[in-house]
C-alpha cells in the first residue's frame, strides 16, 4: 500500500520522514494494523495541518527540524564560545595574579624581617 | 426485562402456565450469573438493555469505553520498557558524528514492542519516556554534547556546553511526557563534538549506566 498524496502531506506535518515512517509501521504491525494507524494520525492532524497551511508560509515538519536543529547547534556553539571566553579571561586573571606573586625568597626575606629573626 | 403489574384478577389456586415459567426463566437467564461464565468475567448492558458478557482480558490490559461509546471492552497491553546496554561501544562520536544509542538487552517489554534500539508506540497517548546514557574516553578537544530522546512527533534535547578537556567520562539522563501516536518510534542519540576523532565510547554494563524506559500513561 502506498501513501496518497493527502496522507504523505499530513504525515509530513508531524514527521521527518513519511515514507519511513509507514514503512516501519508496516514492517512492525503488518499492512491492515499499519493503514489504520495512519488513517487515525492523518484524521489527528489533518486539521492542524490545514490551518498551518492556510497561514502561508507554511513548513513541514522536516523543514522546521532542521531550522530546530541549525538554532539549537548555533545556541550551543554560541554556549561554547561564551565559555571559552569566560576561560580564557579567567587564565589571563590567574596568569596576573601570578604575575605578583612574590618568589619564595622574597617571602622568606619579608618573613624574617617580620619576625626579626636573621638569614 | 421490565416486570407488569402482578395479575390481580388471578384466583387462588390459579395455575401456572408455561408462559408464566418461561417469563420467569426468561429474568432469571437475564442475571449476570447467567451470563458469565469464567472467573473474571463482566456483564455489561446492550443497546437492548439486556446483559452482554465481557470475557475477563489478559494481564497489563484494562477496560475501556469502546470507540463508539456503546461498550466497554479490554484495551492493548500497557507499554512498559527498560533495556540497556550491556557492552561498551567504541568509537561512537567525538567529532560531530550523531549515534544512536545501542540498547542490546531488555529488563522488561510488557507489550512486546522495543526493538532494535527503539520503541514503537502501540496506542495513541501520552508517554513517559527516559533516556540514561554514559560515554567515556571523550576526546581531550570536545566542547558540547548533545543527547536527545528522538520521537517521531518532536525531538527532546539537551545540550551541554563545556571547557575542552573538562570531562573524559559524562552521565546524561533526560526524562519527558511525550506525545506519541500508534505507530511512532522513540530512539536516542548522542553527539559529541569537537573534538579530533569520533573516538568517544558510549558506556555499556549490567548496572544500567545507559539504559532507556518508558511506559504509557493509562
Amino acid at each position: 500500500m502506498a501513501l496518497t498524496t493527502e496522507q504523505r502531506e499530513v504525515l509530513a506535518h508531524v514527521v521527518v520522514d513519511p515514507d519511513a515512517w509507514f514503512s516501519h509501521a508496516v514492517a512492525t504491525f503488518g499492512a491492515e494494523k499499519a493503514a489504520e494507524f495512519l488513517e487515525a494520525k492523518v484524521a489527528r492532524w489533518g486539521p492542524d495541518y490545514e490551518v498551518k497551511k492556510a497561514a502561508g508560509g507554511y513548513k513541514d515538519r522536516a523543514a522546521r527540524q532542521a531550522e530546530e536543529d541549525a538554532a539549537a547547534a548555533a545556541k550551543l556553539a554560541a554556549e561554547v564560545a561564551a565559555l571559552a571566553e569566560q576561560q580564557a579571561a579567567r587564565v589571563a586573571d590567574i596568569a596576573l595574579v601570578l604575575d605578583v606573586m612574590p618568589t619564595r625568597a622574597t617571602k622568606d626575606a619579608l618573613a624574617r624581617l617580620i619576625t626579626g629573626q636573621s638569614a | 426485562m421490565p416486570y407488569t403489574a402482578p395479575n390481580n384478577a388471578r384466583a387462588t389456586a390459579y395455575l401456572v402456565t408455561a408462559a408464566n415459567w418461561n417469563e420467569l426463566a426468561s429474568d432469571i437467564l437475564e442475571s449476570m450469573v447467567a451470563k458469565v461464565t469464567a472467573a473474571g468475567d463482566i456483564a455489561q448492558a446492550t443497546a437492548a438493555n439486556a446483559l452482554a458478557r465481557l470475557a475477563i482480558g489478559t494481564p497489563f490490559r484494562a477496560p475501556r469505553v469502546n470507540a463508539a461509546a456503546t461498550a466497554l471492552e479490554y484495551g492493548a497491553t500497557f507499554s512498559a520498557f527498560l533495556a540497556y546496554n550491556s557492552v561498551d561501544d567504541v568509537n561512537q562520536t567525538g567529532n560531530g558524528a550523531v549515534a544512536t544509542v545501542d540498547f542490546n538487552t531488555e529488563v522488561i517489554d510488557q507489550a512486546a514492542d522495543f526493538a532494535s534500539d527503539a520503541f514503537t508506540c502501540r496506542v495513541t497517548n501520552p508517554h513517559v519516556l527516559s533516556m540514561h546514557v554514559q560515554v567515556a574516553s571523550i576526546p581531550a578537544g570536545a566542547t558540547s554534547m548533545s543527547f536527545t530522546i528522538t520521537t517521531s512527533n518532536r525531538t527532546y534535547r539537551k545540550a551541554i556546553a563545556m571547557v575542552a578537556g573538562t570531562f573524559g567520562t559524562f552521565t546524561a539522563s533526560l526524562s519527558h511526557l511525550v506525545d506519541m501516536d500508534a505507530g511512532d518510534t522513540a530512539t536516542v542519540t548522542v553527539a559529541i563534538s569537537g573534538g579530533a576523532g569520533n573516538t568517544a565510547t558510549i558506556s555499556g554494563d549490567s548496572d544500567l549506566r545507559t539504559a532507556f524506559s518508558g511506559f504509557i500513561v493509562a
